[in-house]
């Protein structure tokens, strides 16, 4: 995947969006303790900061912020032209952001259930597109998002996140055949029950894990190995088993 | 991994349902609500009246543990390291970073933190409001003693305290036992190390009075000392006898070892909750003889990583279910210089024909360094720490018994290792006690303040 134009001993380069998200911290801190450069984006600026912070403390090369409400796709041309200009190149571009949405209300509000699309599936679509032009012109690196095992399978808990989220994975399965060609990575990452301000307030949450203990898969799919993957690894079976039910006993569990 | 298991298990609707929480002796529980912090700025709305905020829950008794309905601020995710400056030897962290977080990062860069306690489980924010102290308090003070700075939640606000600004609000927080308000950022100096190693020795001692002198001649050259004494046996002629350790830092270590090696990371856990009582008088016996023999065989005497050195007991994670259900009591005294001597020796006699025993006794000199807090624990003097299983009613008694030869020397009793003092002994321990009173946030209290007087529930 590297490039042999690509000096090795300088760190990674990353542009991140939701540089906030809990899920993300251990991932960029990682990279951090190994030189990496940091283009972070985010909504709320004292909290980039500490992150920001927190990434240079413990070893980033360099570490630039933008505040973005990321919903606002107009400001993304300039956003991605803005961080190739200051750092050139990226080796990876990791999407983090996302919201879960008001579970009471999204069911009922149209207008909560558009914030979730607009959140999780239009901004992504929009910063992808313009990310994978850049990315095709520089013909390596890897483009990583995070999707949820949520869009496997819709169900009454969440499906309005879940149709954001499996509409988001489509879109990545089209992206990494377009870029295939070009040497690009397009890796859809499907957490499932991860302990974060996400999932603080749901009732219940099977299986959750920390976000440290996701940072590995994370890392390597960056690198190598299967362009979907599901962390921790027993979400596999899980979700496989789940799309099996049929539509006429799904309907009667209470998933 | 106790306290991180019982809050994922309560997790679930946090805001509403009431967790569990139990401290390191576990024999005492708090129903109450638990809130993880993940940002200074968060605004956590209180479904109660009071909360507290809380770290590892390394204390033992109730300074951590917040009022029946009461909230727990977990801090434990505010673990953001803010800044670093190796010249000036100074480093800026939110107050729920880990020791062992810190040591991963400070080591390989030549540091180490200016103290640290017997174990790397606990926070930042536990280390100021316990004002900790370590094995090399007899020339460096407590962790009080090197903190340039704290930015604390206080009456709503953010407020930023040093001995220059806001100074009283300062001091009443380290040591402070968390009453004072939410510790966001911590600013303190490091210590600078030429390796990751140090040199030890171990030296057997048959009687208090050797142990004065041993520790009387080591203060000045060894920045490390802390003594193992065998108070548990029955035997009189093994009564008493015990191992003074002591360490200093080395540069001249063999080619064959990494200057700055990284802390082993394979620890054992116990997977599950002894029913009963693991540790009976007769395994101790056996384990204080096996220790001692080992500790005496030259073996023990040479280089040694910090991580045995500092955290013996880490190799366990959770080693305090081994007391059972019941849990176990510690107590922490320090005897005042003057009166130290004559103190010890009264304590060994109450020990020698009590009913129970204590399975790990720790001796140590505290250095005369003033620590800064109004609260603070260490002073100059010998402080003896007791681990005793909860056996009712006869810990109990044997503690009170206890608390008559600390009043007597005019000692105190540590908050961090309390489950049990009496409002009374708490205010000739910590005299500066109505000083202190002034500076608590209405909206943070304790069982332990409750218990003692310093707020009322
Ligand atoms: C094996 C073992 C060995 C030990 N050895 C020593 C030793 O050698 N020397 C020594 O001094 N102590 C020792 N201790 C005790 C331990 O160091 C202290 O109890 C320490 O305060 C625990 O830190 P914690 O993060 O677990 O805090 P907790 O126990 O969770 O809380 C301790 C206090 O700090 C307050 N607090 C925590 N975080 C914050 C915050 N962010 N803002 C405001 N207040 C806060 C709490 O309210 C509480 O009053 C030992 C404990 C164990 C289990
Ligand atoms: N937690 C789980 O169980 C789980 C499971 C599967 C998938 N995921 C996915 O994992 C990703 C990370 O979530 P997390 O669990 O780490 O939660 P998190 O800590 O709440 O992170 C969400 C991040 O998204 C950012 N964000 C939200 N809306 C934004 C907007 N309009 N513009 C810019 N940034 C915005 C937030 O930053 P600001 O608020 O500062 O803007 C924050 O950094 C999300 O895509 C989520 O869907 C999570």
């Amino acid at each position: 995947m590297t490039d042999s134009s690509f000096p090795a001993e300088k760190g990674k380069r990353l542009f991140v969006c939701g540089a906030t998200s809990a899920i993300a911290l251990p991932v960029c801190r990682r990279l951090a303790a190994d030189s990496a450069s940091f283009f972070l984006v985010a909504r709320n600026a004292q909290r980039l900061d500490r992150v920001a912070a927190d990434l240079s403390t413990r070893g980033a090369a360099r570490v630039e912020t933008r505040c973005l409400d990321l919903t606002k796709t107009a400001r993304h041309s300039d956003l991605v032209s803005e961080a190739f200009a200051t750092f050139g190149e990226f080796d990876i571009a990791f999407l983090a952001h996302g919201i879960l949405g008001d579970p009471s209300r999204v069911v009922e509000d149209p207008k909560e259930a558009e914030k979730v699309l607009q959140t999780n599936f239009t901004s992504a679509v929009s910063l992808l597109t313009l990310l994978a032009n850049r990315f095709e012109k520089q013909r390596r690196g890897t483009i990583a998002v995070i999707t949820s095992v949520a869009g496997d399978r819709g169900r009454k808990s969440n499906y309005v996140y879940g149709s954001a989220k499996a509409g988001l994975t489509v879109f990545l399965q089209g992206l990494r055949h377009r870029l295939h060609s070009a040497g690009v990575r397009v890796v859809a990452i499907k957490p499932g029950f991860i302990l974060t301000p996400m999932t603080e307030n749901l009732a219940r949450k099977p299986l959750a894990v920390e976000p440290k203990q996701i940072a590995p898969d994370i890392l390597r799919s960056f690198e190598s190995g299967p362009e979907e993957v599901y962390t921790p690894w027993f979400w596999k079976p899980i979700m496989t088993a789940i799309r099996w039910i049929p539509e006429p006993l799904f309907k009667r569990l209470d998933l | 991994m106790l306290p991180a298991l019982s809050c994922r298990l309560s997790n679930a609707k946090n805001e509403f349902v009431l967790t569990s929480l139990e401290s390191w002796g576990r024999t005492i529980r708090s129903r109450c609500h638990l809130r993880r912090l993940r940002w200074v700025d968060e605004e956590w709305h209180t479904e109660s009246s009071s909360c507290l905020a809380v770290g590892e829950r390394r204390s033992y008794g109730d300074v951590c543990l917040p009022r029946e309905k009461g909230t727990a601020l977990d801090c434990r995710s505010l673990d953001r390291i803010l800044h670093f400056d190796p010249e000036a030897m100074v480093l800026t962290c939110e107050a729920g970073l880990r020791f062992s977080a810190l040591l991963d990062f400070l080591v390989p860069r030549g540091f180490f933190p200016p103290v640290v306690p017997g174990t790397k489980g606990i926070t930042v924010g536990g280390a100021v409001a316990n004002d900790i102290h370590g094995k090399n308090h007899h020339k460096d003070g407590s962790f009080g003693n090197h903190v340039l700075s704290l930015t604390l939640r206080h009456h709503g606000r953010t407020i930023e305290t040093s001995p220059q600004t806001n100074p009283h609000l300062f001091r009443a927080t380290i040591g402070g036992l968390g009453l004072t308000g939410l510790i966001q950022d911590v600013t303190f100096r490091l210590r600078r190390i030429p390796s990751s190693w140090l040199l030890q020795e171990h030296i057997p001692f048959s009687s208090l009075e050797t142990f004065l002198d041993l520790d009387r001649s080591s203060s000045e050259e060894w920045p490390y000392t802390v003594s193992w004494i065998d108070w548990a046996s029955r035997s009189p002629k093994l009564f008493g006898r015990g191992v003074f350790i002591r360490g200093r830092e080395t540069a001249d270590i063999p080619s064959t070892r990494a200057r700055f090696e990284r802390a082993p990371t394979n620890v054992g856990t116990i997977p599950f909750r002894p029913p009963l009582r693991c540790l009976s008088e007769i395994g101790l016996s056996l384990y204080n003889s096996l220790t001692l023999h080992t500790r005496l065989s030259s073996k023990e005497n040479g280089l040694v990583h910090f991580d045995p050195f500092f955290f013996p007991l880490d190799h366990i994670e959770n080693w305090n279910l081994l007391y059972g259900p019941k849990g176990f009591f510690q107590y922490q005294a320090v005897f005042p210089e003057a009166k130290a001597s004559s103190a010890l020796e009264k304590l060994e006699k109450v020990l020698f024909d009590a009913p129970i025993r204590s399975f790990l006794t720790v001796l140590k000199r505290f250095g005369s360094k003033n620590p800064t807090g109004y609260l603070s624990f260490p002073r100059a003097g010998i402080t003896v720490a007791l681990d005793f299983p909860n056996i009712p009613p006869h810990t109990l008694d044997l503690m009170e018994r206890i608390d008559q030869i600390v009043l007597e020397s005019g000692g105190a009793l540590y908050p961090a290792k309390d489950a049990r003092m009496s409002p009374s002994l708490f205010r000739h321990s910590f005299p500066n006690h109505s000083l202190f009173r002034e500076h608590i946030d209405p909206l943070f209290a304790s069982r332990f303040s409750d218990r003692i007087g310093l707020t009322s529930p």
